[in-house]
C-alpha cells in the first residue's frame, strides 16, 4: 500500500512538474561551463551562455553571416579606423542605461582579465585604441588596416562600466556581476550541474518563447541521449553520432543539424627528422630526410585518402568530405579545391617523384577523446597510405597528453573550430610562420612556414573591400592546397537532438543559443 | 587512545605529502596544461600573460616549492578554468557525492544484510540458491553498463524515474541536500542502486559465509542447547559475530565508493567531485587534482580510523594497540 501510494504520489508529481513547466526550456549540453565571466575563458560552453546574458556590438547569425547587435551600424571611417553606431534605448539587467563608455571599458577588460587561462586577446589585437564622442558612437583606431574588426567583435561580450569595474570573476559567478544587456538574465549557476536564466522583457531582439531557460550539464554522452530519449530535457547538444538515427526515429523527437565550421584534418611536421616522432625507413631503415618535407610526398599521401568513404562509413554522415578547410557555404572558400576520388597509380607516382618509390614508415597520431570517431578514422587513413608503400600506425592518446606533444608528432589528426569565420584563421595562428612581431603562427606547432603564404595572408588581411578580400584569401587557400600544407579530410556536423514542437535554426559555429530555440 | 590517534593523523600526513610529491611531479609529466587551455586564437602576449600568471614559467622544482609554501598557508591553488581556490571547488561539491555514497552504502547493508542472513541461515534451500546465484551478477557486471541499463529501463522506457541530475534540493546547515525532498529521491535512486551493486553482492555473500560459519560453531550450539529460539540466536549472536567483517568491507567500500563514484556520477550527470575530477584531468587542471587526491587519502586515513574504533565497540576483546 505504501509503495502504491509513493508511486501515485510521484506521478502526481510529476504530472503537476510537466504542466508548471511548459513555458521552460531545459537543454542537455555536452561540456561542463566553467564560468559565467564572458571574458574569463574563450570555450564554447562558456560563450554559450555568455551569449544569453551579454550582448555583443555584432552579432553571428545561424548561418555565420554579421548582423548588428548592440551597434545598429557600423563603417569604416578612414584607412585604420571604424566607427560603430549603438542602438539607442538599451538598458542593462539592472536598470541603467547602457552607454558607448560600457563598450570602451569592455574592450579594455576583455583581452585583460586575471588568471584567464584563454582570453579573447586575439580578436582584439588589432584595436590601437577606442573612444566614445558621444553615447551613442564608438571609434576604434586600429594598428593598421583591419576589415575584420566588426567580424571579430562578434565575439567580445559588452559589459558594464558600473558594474564591471568592481567585479572579479568570482563575482560574476555568484550572480551579482552577471548583469548585461541580454535576452536572459542570470539566476543561478549551480558548479557542475546547471545555470539557469530568466527571460528579459526588455531586450531589444526578437520575441522569445521562454520564461526560463536552464542549461543542464551532461557530459556523459549516454547519459544526454538517455535523458534526451526520456525527454527529462527538451533539447541536447552534441549528440553522440552513434545515437544520431535513434534521436531522428524516435517518437516525439527530431534532429536538426548542418554542416559547421570544424575541420579534422592531418597536420605533417616540418622540423628536421631527429626532431620528430614516427618517422623512418621501411623496415628501420635510416632517412636522411623527413619525406614530409617534400611536397610530392604530402600530395601523395592527400591522394591516397579516399574521403567520402571515411565521411559515409566512419562517421556515418555527420560530416562533409572536404579538400580544404572551410566548408563550401564559407566566406574564402576556394571552389578550385574540391574533393577527388582516391587515385592510388598517381599516389604512387608521386610517391616515386618524390624519391620514395620503396616508401617509408609513418606513424598517425590521434586523440581518443577529442573529436568524434578520430582514432577509427586515423586508423582507416592508415590502411589507405599502408596500400601505397607507406607502412602506416597509429598511435592513439588522451588528449591532455596529446595536445601538449603535437610538436613532436611527425604527422597527427586535429581540428580547428574556426572563430574568424574565413580562411583567415588557419592562415594566420597555425600556417603562419612563427613570428611574435606580426603576431603570425602563435598556433603553429609544426614548424610550417611559407613567406610568399605569410606574405599573402597579410595582404588580403589589409583589404577592406570585402570582395576583393574575399578573392586574396582564396588565392591564399589555393597556395596552401597546392603546397599542401595540411592535408584536410572533413568538416564535422553540428547536430542538437530536440523534442516536437520546438525548432532551432542549426548552427554552424557549434554554439548552443537558448533565445534562437523557437516554439513551432 | 588519544596516543593512537595521534600516531594515525602523523601517518596521515606524512602519506599526504608522498602522495603531493607523486601527484605533482607525476602530472607535470603527463602534458603541459598550456597547451591543452589555450585557444588557437590567442596571441603571443596572452600566451605569455597566462604561463606567467599560472607560475608554469618557473623551473619545475620551483613550482613546487611554491605549492608546498600554499598548502602550509591552507592554499592549495585555483583552479585553471574556473578560477576559484580548487579545495572549495571540491568541497562545495563533496556534499552530493557523500550523500550518494552514504545511500549506496546504507542500500547495500539494507538489501544484503538480510539476504545473506536469509541464504546462510538455509543454504539448501531454492530461495537461497536464487540469491547465491543471483550476486554473481551483482560481481560480474560492469558498472557503466548497469547505469546506462538502469536509465534505458525505468527513464527511457517506463519513464518513472529521471535519468540525471540532483532533482530539488532543501538547505540544511547551509548545504544543499537532495535526499530530504521526493524529488531527489527519485534522482538520487538509480545512481544510488547502480552504485550500490557491487556492494549488495559483497555484504550479500559475507554474510552468508559467516551465517553458515557461525551456525556450526560451539557458541551457537550451545545456545540452541539451552533452549534460545532460533531467531534469537540467529538475530542477536550471530549477527554479532558476522558484523565484524562486514562493518571492515563496508568502511573501505565508503571510502571507495566516494572516491570512484566517478563513473556513476558522470553517466547520471551527478554533479559531485568525481565528475569534476573527470573534467579536470581532462583540462590537466593541476590544482583541482592534486586537492582531490588528498583529499581522498586523508578520507581513506579518516575512515580506516572509524573502522578501528567501531571494531572496538563489536568486539572488546580487540586491543586498539598493537604493540
Amino acid at each position: 500500500m505504501k509503495l502504491k501510494s509513493f508511486f501515485v504520489a510521484s506521478t502526481v508529481a510529476f504530472a503537476v512538474a510537466s504542466t508548471a513547466v511548459a513555458e521552460d526550456l531545459t537543454i542537455g549540453v555536452g561540456a561542463s561551463i566553467t564560468s559565467i565571466d564572458p571574458h574569463f575563458y574563450n570555450a564554447s560552453p562558456n560563450n554559450n551562455i555568455a551569449m544569453q546574458i551579454f550582448d555583443r556590438l555584432t552579432e553571428r547569425s545561424a548561418t555565420g553571416a554579421l548582423e548588428p547587435g548592440l551597434a545598429e551600424s557600423w563603417e569604416a571611417t578612414g584607412e585604420e579606423e571604424w566607427t560603430f553606431k549603438l542602438r539607442e534605448g538599451v538598458t542593462w539587467h539592472d536598470g541603467e542605461p547602457f552607454t558607448s563608455d560600457d563598450v570602451i571599458f569592455s574592450l579594455s577588460r576583455a583581452g585583460d582579465v586575471p588568471n584567464s587561462p584563454g582570453g579573447f586577446g586575439g580578436f582584439i589585437r588589432s584595436i590601437e585604441s577606442a573612444s566614445a564622442p558621444d553615447d551613442t558612437t564608438v571609434v576604434i583606431k586600429t594598428k593598421g588596416p583591419a576589415p575584420n574588426l566588426p567580424g571579430n567583435l562578434a565575439n567580445i561580450a559588452i559589459i558594464s562600466r558600473h558594474v564591471g569595474e568592481r567585479a572579479e570573476t568570482a563575482d560574476y559567478n555568484d550572480g551579482s556581476a552577471a548583469i548585461g544587456t541580454g535576452a536572459l538574465k542570470f539566476e543561478s549557476f549551480n558548479n557542475g550541474d546547471s545555470v539557469v536564466l530568466s527571460r528579459n522583457d526588455d531586450w531589444w531582439g526578437h520575441e522569445l518563447a521562454w520564461e526560463t531557460v536552464t542549461y543542464r550539464m551532461l557530459t556523459s554522452n549516454g547519459g544526454r541521449t538517455a535523458a534526451m530519449l526520456a525527454q527529462d530535457v527538451d533539447m541536447i547538444d552534441t549528440p553522440p553520432a552513434v545515437d544520431l538515427p535513434r534521436l531522428d526515429q524516435a517518437e516525439g523527437l527530431h534532429v536538426s543539424s548542418t554542416a559547421g565550421l570544424r575541420a579534422i584534418y592531418l597536420m605533417p611536421n616540418y622540423r628536421p627528422l631527429d626532431e620528430v616522432l614516427g618517422i623512418s625507413g621501411k623496415g628501420g631503415a635510416t632517412l636522411t630526410e623527413n619525406p614530409l618535407t617534400n611536397v610530392n610526398v604530402r600530395k601523395a599521401l592527400a591522394e591516397a585518402i579516399n574521403r567520402e568513404a571515411i565521411v559515409e562509413r566512419i562517421m556515418e554522415g555527420t560530416a562533409t568530405a572536404s579538400a580544404q578547410w572551410l566548408p563550401s557555404s564559407a566566406y574564402s572558400y576556394a571552389p578550385s579545391k574540391s574533393v577527388e576520388a582516391p587515385d592510388l597509380e598517381e599516389a604512387k607516382a608521386l610517391l616515386a617523384e618524390g624519391g620514395y618509390e620503396d616508401g617509408f614508415s609513418l606513424t598517425l597520431f590521434a586523440p581518443t577523446d577529442r573529436y568524434p570517431n578520430a582514432p577509427a578514422v586515423a586508423q582507416a587513413v592508415a590502411q589507405m597510405w599502408t596500400r601505397i608503400g607507406v607502412e602506416t600506425s597509429v598511435e592513439a592518446l588522451p588528449w591532455a597528453n596529446y595536445s601538449s606533444r603535437r610538436n613532436e608528432f611527425g604527422i597527427h589528426l586535429i581540428g580547428l573550430g574556426n572563430s574568424t569565420f574565413d580562411a583567415s584563421s588557419m592562415l594566420v595562428n597555425v600556417l603562419g610562420s612563427v613570428d611574435p612581431e606580426n603576431g603570425m603562427g602563435a598556433s603553429n606547432q609544426s614548424g610550417y612556414g611559407n613567406p610568399a603564404l605569410d606574405e599573402m595572408t597579410l595582404e588580403a588581411l589589409r583589404i577592406s573591400d570585402d570582395a576583393a578580400r574575399e578573392a586574396k584569401l582564396i588565392e591564399a587557400v589555393e597556395m596552401a592546397m597546392d603546397d599542401q600544407a595540411i592535408i584536410p579530410l572533413y568538416q564535422q556536423s553540428n547536430a542538437w537532438a530536440l523534442r516536437d514542437g520546438l525548432t532551432y535554426a542549426p548552427r554552424i559555429d557549434e554554439r548552443t543559443v537558448a533565445k534562437d530555440v523557437m516554439k513551432e | 587512545m588519544l596516543l593512537w590517534i595521534t600516531q594515525r593523523i602523523l601517518q596521515a600526513i606524512g602519506v599526504a605529502f608522498c602522495m603531493m610529491v607523486i601527484v605533482f611531479f607525476g602530472l607535470h609529466a603527463i602534458g603541459d596544461p598550456i597547451q591543452t587551455l589555450i585557444p588557437p586564437e590567442a596571441t603571443f602576449e596572452d600566451r605569455a600573460r597566462i604561463i606567467a600568471e599560472l607560475g608554469l614559467d618557473q623551473p619545475i622544482h620551483l613550482q613546487f616549492l611554491y605549492f608546498v609554501k600554499g598548502v602550509l598557508q591552507g592554499n592549495l591553488g585555483n583552479s585553471y578554468v574556473f578560477n576559484e581556490p580548487a579545495m572549495d571547488l571540491i568541497i562545495e561539491r563533496f556534499p552530493a557525492t557523500l550523500e550518494l555514497a552514504f545511500c549506496a552504502v546504507a542500500l547495500s547493508v539494507v538489501i544484503g544484510l538480510p539476504l545473506g542472513m536469509i541464504a546462510g541461515n538455509r543454504p539448501d534451500s531454492t530461495l537461497s540458491k536464487i540469491i547465491m546465484n543471483g550476486s554473481i551478477l551483482g560481481f560480474s557486471l560492469p558498472l557503466f553498463w548497469v547505469a546506462i541499463l538502469l536509465i534505458l529501463v525505468f527513464g527511457v522506457t517506463l519513464g518513472w524515474l529521471p535519468s540525471s541530475g540532483r532533482g530539488e534540493t532543501v538547505e540544511v546547515f547551509g548545504i544543499r541536500w537532495s535526499f530530504l525532498t521526493l524529488d531527489g529521491l527519485r534522482h538520487i535512486a538509480l545512481p544510488a542502486f547502480s552504485l550500490a551493486l557491487f556492494n549488495i553482492a559483497m555484504v550479500l555473500r559475507l554474510t552468508e559465509a559467516g551465517v553458515r560459519e557461525a551456525k556450526s560453531s560451539e557458541y551457537v550450539k550451545f545456545a540452541r542447547a539451552k533452549g534460545l529460539s532460533p531467531r534469537r540466536i540467529l538475530l542477536v549472536h550471530v549477527l554479532k559475530n558476522v558484523l565484524i567483517p562486514v562493518v571492515t568491507v563496508v568502511g573501505l567500500d565508503l571510502g571507495s565508493t566516494i572516491a570512484f563514484s566517478v563513473v556513476t556520477e558522470t553517466v547520471f550527470a551527478w554533479p559531485g567531485v568525481g565528475k569534476i575530477i573527470i573534467d579536470s584531468i581532462a583540462a590537466l587542471d593541476r590544482p583541482v587534482i592534486v586537492s582531490y587526491l588528498m583529499l581522498v587519502v586523508l578520507l581513506f586515513v579518516f575512515i580506516n580510523m572509524v573502522v578501528d574504533i567501531l571494531y572496538r565497540v563489536l568486539d572488546p576483546r580487540i586491543a586498539l594497540t598493537e604493540n
